[in-house]
C-alpha cells in the first residue's frame, strides 16, 4: 500500500513538474506579448504626443504591466528600468533586448526613438513567433519527459 | 529719467533645491559651500572636460569639479525626465526650461538639416540660469506704465536683469491689493521663465505658457481682453508683426530685447520697424553698476528715441 502511495506521489510530482514547465513556457510567451504591448504604447505616445516617459508609463493600463510580469506598486515606476527591475524576465533573449531598449529609451530625438521602438518591436515579434511555434512541441516534450521520468523512477524503485 | 535701484533684497535659492540633486556629489558639495557662505549664485556653468564655474556677485568663479561628456549627457537626460525627444524643440533652440523658471542653456554638436538645427548631440556645455526674485525693482516704472497705460521695451545685454525686472513689473501692475488699482496683464511665457514667482492669489494675471510669442500676443489681445501684454526677448518678424497688431488693437505691449544701447537696438531692422510703427511709448535701458545686485535704468520716450537716432 505504501509502495503504491509512493509510486503515485512520484508520478504526481512528474505531472506537477510538467504543468509547471508548460506554465513557464506559456508565461514567457505572454511576457513577450506584454513587452510588445508596452513598446507599442510607448511608441504611440512618443509619436502622437511627444509624451515624456514617466507620463507615458503612468498612462499604461495595469494589464500591460501584469502581462510584463510586474506585480509591485506602480507608484515607483518613472523609467523603463524601474519597470524591468520589478519583473522576472523569463527569456534571456528578451531580457537582453529589453535592457538595451531601456538603456536607449528617452535618450534620443523623436525619429531615433521611433526607429528604436520599431526595431525592438520587430525583434520581439521574431521572438514571439518562434516561441509560439515552439510552444505546442515544447509542451508535449515537457509532458512526455516529466511523466516518463516519473514512471521510470517508479519502475526502478518499486 | 534715470533711477538707481538697490536690489539687495534678492532671495537666494535654497541649497535643498531640486536642481542641486541633479548634480554630481562633488559639485553639489562645492555649491553648498558657496550657499553657506551667503553667496548669491546667478548661474552654474558646466562644461565637458573643463572646470565648472558659477556666476555670482564677484563675477565668474571656477569650481574644482570637472565633468565628463557622459556625465553632462546623464544630467541632460535627468533634466529631460528621461525623455529628450519631449524637449527637442527647445533643445534645438539652445535651452530647456525647468520647473521654477530655471533656464538651462544647452549646446553641443548641432545636426543641421535645411538650415535648421534638428538635433544637438555630444553635449559640451550646460548653463543653468537661476531666476532671481528681486522685489524692490521697478516701482517707478510700474507707476508710469499704470498711469499712462502705455507699452515699453526693456533692453540690455544678456544677463543684466531684463527678465527679473519684467517679472517684478508684472507682479506690481497686476497686484489686486495695490491702492493704485490692478491691470489685466497677459503674460506670454514662451520659455517658462516669466510665470515663476507669479503665484500670489491676488494677481490679475493670465499666463500663456509655452505659446510662441506671436500667437500668444494675438490671443492676449483677441481673447483675454488684456490691458497689457507682456513677453520676453522679442525677435523675428512674427513677434514684431504681433506686437504691431496688438498695439494697433489698443493693447500695449511690455517686452524685452537684447541690445547694448538704444542706438544698437535701432540698428536692428525688426526693432526699427517697431519704432516706426510707434509700438512702444518708452524704451528702458538697464545697466548693472559695479556690484552685480545694483543696477540702474534709463527711460527714454518714443520722441526722445526718435531724435537720438
Amino acid at each position: 500500500m505504501i509502495r503504491l502511495a509512493g509510486a503515485l506521489l512520484v508520478f504526481c510530482c512528474g505531472a506537477v513538474l510538467a504543468y509547471f514547465l508548460n506554465g513557464r513556457a506559456r508565461a514567457a510567451l505572454t511576457q513577450v506579448e506584454g513587452f510588445m504591448d508596452l513598446v507599442r504604447r510607448l511608441r504611440t505616445e512618443i509619436d502622437c504626443f511627444s509624451m515624456p516617459i514617466p507620463l507615458a508609463l503612468a498612462l499604461c493600463p495595469d494589464e500591460v504591466f501584469k502581462k510584463c510580469g510586474f506585480d509591485d506598486s506602480r507608484e515607483c515606476i518613472r523609467t523603463l528600468d524601474d519597470l524591468l527591475g520589478g519583473c522576472e524576465i523569463l527569456l534571456p533573449e528578451a531580457a537582453e533586448l529589453m535592457e538595451g531598449f531601456a538603456a536607449r529609451l528617452g535618450r534620443g530625438y523623436k525619429h531615433e526613438q521611433l526607429a528604436l521602438c520599431d526595431g525592438t518591436l520587430a525583434r520581439l515579434e521574431d521572438i514571439r513567433l518562434s516561441l509560439a511555434s515552439e510552444l505546442p512541441v515544447k509542451q508535449k516534450i515537457n509532458g512526455t519527459l516529466c511523466l516518463c521520468g516519473a514512471l521510470a523512477v517508479v519502475i526502478l524503485t518499486v | 529719467m534715470a533711477v538707481v535701484i538697490d536690489a539687495r533684497s534678492a532671495i537666494r535659492r535654497s541649497p535643498d533645491d531640486k536642481l542641486l540633486r541633479l548634480f554630481p556629489v562633488g559639485l553639489r558639495a562645492e555649491l553648498d559651500g558657496f550657499y553657506r557662505r551667503g553667496t548669491c549664485i546667478y548661474e552654474v556653468r558646466l562644461r565637458a572636460e573643463k572646470c565648472a564655474s558659477i556666476v555670482c556677485d564677484t563675477g565668474n568663479v571656477a569650481l574644482s569639479c570637472v565633468l565628463s561628456r557622459a556625465e553632462l549627457a546623464e544630467i541632460l537626460t535627468e533634466l529631460c525626465e528621461h525623455s529628450l525627444y519631449a524637449h527637442a524643440d527647445t533643445i534645438c533652440g539652445g535651452y530647456i526650461t525647468l520647473e521654477g523658471g530655471v533656464r538651462v542653456g544647452v549646446v553641443g554638436r548641432a545636426a543641421v538639416s535645411g538650415g535648421q538645427v534638428c538635433g544637438v548631440y555630444d553635449i559640451s556645455s550646460l548653463c543653468f540660469r537661476l531666476p532671481q526674485r528681486i522685489e524692490s525693482v521697478g516701482e517707478n516704472l510700474a507707476a508710469m506704465l499704470r498711469k499712462k497705460r502705455c507699452g515699453a521695451l526693456i533692453y540690455s545685454p544678456p544677463g543684466v536683469g531684463k527678465t527679473t525686472l519684467l517679472r517684478s513689473l508684472v507682479a506690481r501692475l497686476a497686484d489686486l491689493d495695490s491702492s493704485a488699482g490692478a491691470m489685466r496683464v497677459a503674460v506670454v511665457d514662451t520659455r517658462g521663465e516669466l510665470g515663476v514667482y507669479l503665484n500670489s492669489k491676488a494677481l490679475c494675471v493670465d499666463v500663456l505658457s509655452g505659446y510662441p510669442r506671436g500667437i500668444g500676443i494675438e490671443i492676449a489681445a483677441r481673447s483675454l481682453n488684456a490691458e497689457l501684454a507682456v513677453c520676453d526677448e522679442l525677435c523675428g518678424k512674427a513677434d514684431v508683426d504681433a506686437v504691431i497688431q496688438s498695439r494697433n488693437s489698443g493693447v500695449p505691449v511690455l517686452a524685452t530685447a537684447h541690445a547694448q544701447s538704444l542706438e544698437a537696438l535701432m540698428r536692428k531692422s525688426d526693432f526699427r520697424r517697431l519704432h516706426e510703427a510707434c509700438a512702444f511709448e518708452y524704451y528702458v535701458g538697464i545697466r548693472r553698476l559695479s556690484a552685480r545686485r545694483d543696477f540702474e535704468y534709463d527711460v527714454v520716450s518714443w520722441e526722445e528715441a526718435d531724435q537720438l537716432i
